[in-house]
């Protein structure tokens, strides 16, 4: 292969990474802080916002942009008083209390692909955490 | 069942995927849009983006993820353009949202849409917005400012507490208001995935009621 091919090479691959980091910013941009209760037994039928004519966003037609990431499980958790001053007062933390049980999963832990999720476990109720 | 980041896009949002079934969830909607639980949606529990200290004040006992760090800015500065977000609900399959610049100015905003009663309660402080019925068994409640951290209730003059939505003084003393799924979004992602979604200000916030109070002049 010789240089000039190289070269041509080298720069689409660095033209395909910038588009992905754009997207990926992109994306980063439309975040939602959600947390989901996640059904540990068989899954309720609930009505879909697509059939009640909410959808309005087109066909699903998700673009793969980054390869996919495995789960986050089994994430540690501290009290308050061992998080010490590794989050700062000001920074933005996701809380949730469920069953009497509070917890809070700090944004600024959770950027990074495979981080938007956290599968957790709170007051005995699967949870995901996601933003 | 196990989600994770599926490394797809859909509107620039993020698709989460279940270990289980492969199926392919849009976080937005929190629904199946693929796979063999296409059609299932997943329950959304009250929670709220708040500040650490703000949390740590209202609940002392809480625990804390414990992973490293991987930014430094998402801070409450994040908000510094109140008008690029909205707070988003639904009620019976309907949109609603109300930008954080309204909320900025009316911490306390009752929402009357039909059947629904709803109060959002936006703290300054902490950006942190949450989302309360206003009905109470048979009341139906109006919550108006009083003392910092505090809110009354028109109906019986009892004082609320605007983290937790607890009575803590007067006749409903004890009685807990519901906390509803509200979400802080982008507005532009809100009205990406909602766009018949009614934006919400002080002026419409009463609904109907509103107008009718007005000319009866009856109401309360």
């Amino acid at each position: 292969m010789n240089g000039t091919a190289l070269k041509s090479i080298c720069r689409a691959r660095w033209a395909r990474l910038f588009a992905v980091a754009l997207v990926i910013a992109t994306a980063l941009l439309v975040k939602l802080l959600v947390v989901y209760q996640v059904p540990n037994d068989g899954l309720t039928a609930l009505s879909s916002a697509a059939e009640q004519g909410q959808l309005s966003t087109g066909r699903f037609r998700p673009i793969q942009v980054i390869p996919a990431q495995p789960p986050m499980t089994d994430a540690p958790v501290v009290s308050a008083a061992e998080i010490g001053g590794r989050v700062k007062g000001r920074e933005l933390v996701l809380g949730v209390v469920v069953n009497g049980k509070a917890r809070a999963y700090p944004i600024n832990m959770l950027t990074g692909p495979r981080r938007e999720i956290i599968n957790d476990t709170l007051g005995g109720q699967p949870i995901a955490a996601t933003w | 069942m196990t989600l994770s980041v599926s490394g797809m896009l859909w509107n620039r949002s993020l698709v989460m995927k279940d270990s289980e079934t492969g199926s392919l969830w849009s976080h937005l909607l929190g629904e199946a849009m693929s796979g063999s639980l296409r059609g299932q949606t997943l329950d959304a529990l009250p929670a709220e983006m708040t500040t650490w200290s703000a949390w740590l004040r209202q609940h002392p006992e809480t625990t804390v993820l414990s992973i490293s760090r991987t930014a430094r800015q998402f801070t409450r500065d994040v908000y510094r353009r109140p008008s690029d977000f909205v707070f988003g609900w639904l009620v019976d399959g309907r949109a609603y949202s109300a930008s954080l610049d309204v909320l900025a100015q009316t911490p306390l905003l009752n929402v009357t849409r039909g059947e629904s009663a709803l109060l959002i309660c936006y703290d300054t402080e902490s950006t942190a917005a949450r989302l309360f019925s206003r009905k109470l068994k048979e009341r139906t409640l109006t919550l108006i400012d009083d003392q910092p951290g505090l809110m009354r209730d028109k109906q019986t003059g009892s004082l609320w507490n605007r983290d937790s939505g607890t009575a803590v003084s007067g006749p409903l003393e004890g009685e807990r208001l519901q906390q509803q799924v509200g979400i802080m979004s982008f507005a532009r992602a809100w009205k990406l995935f909602h766009p018949k979604s009614e934006s919400v200000n002080r002026s419409n916030a009463g609904g109907q009621s509103a107008t009718k109070s007005k000319k009866s002049r009856g109401d309360s």
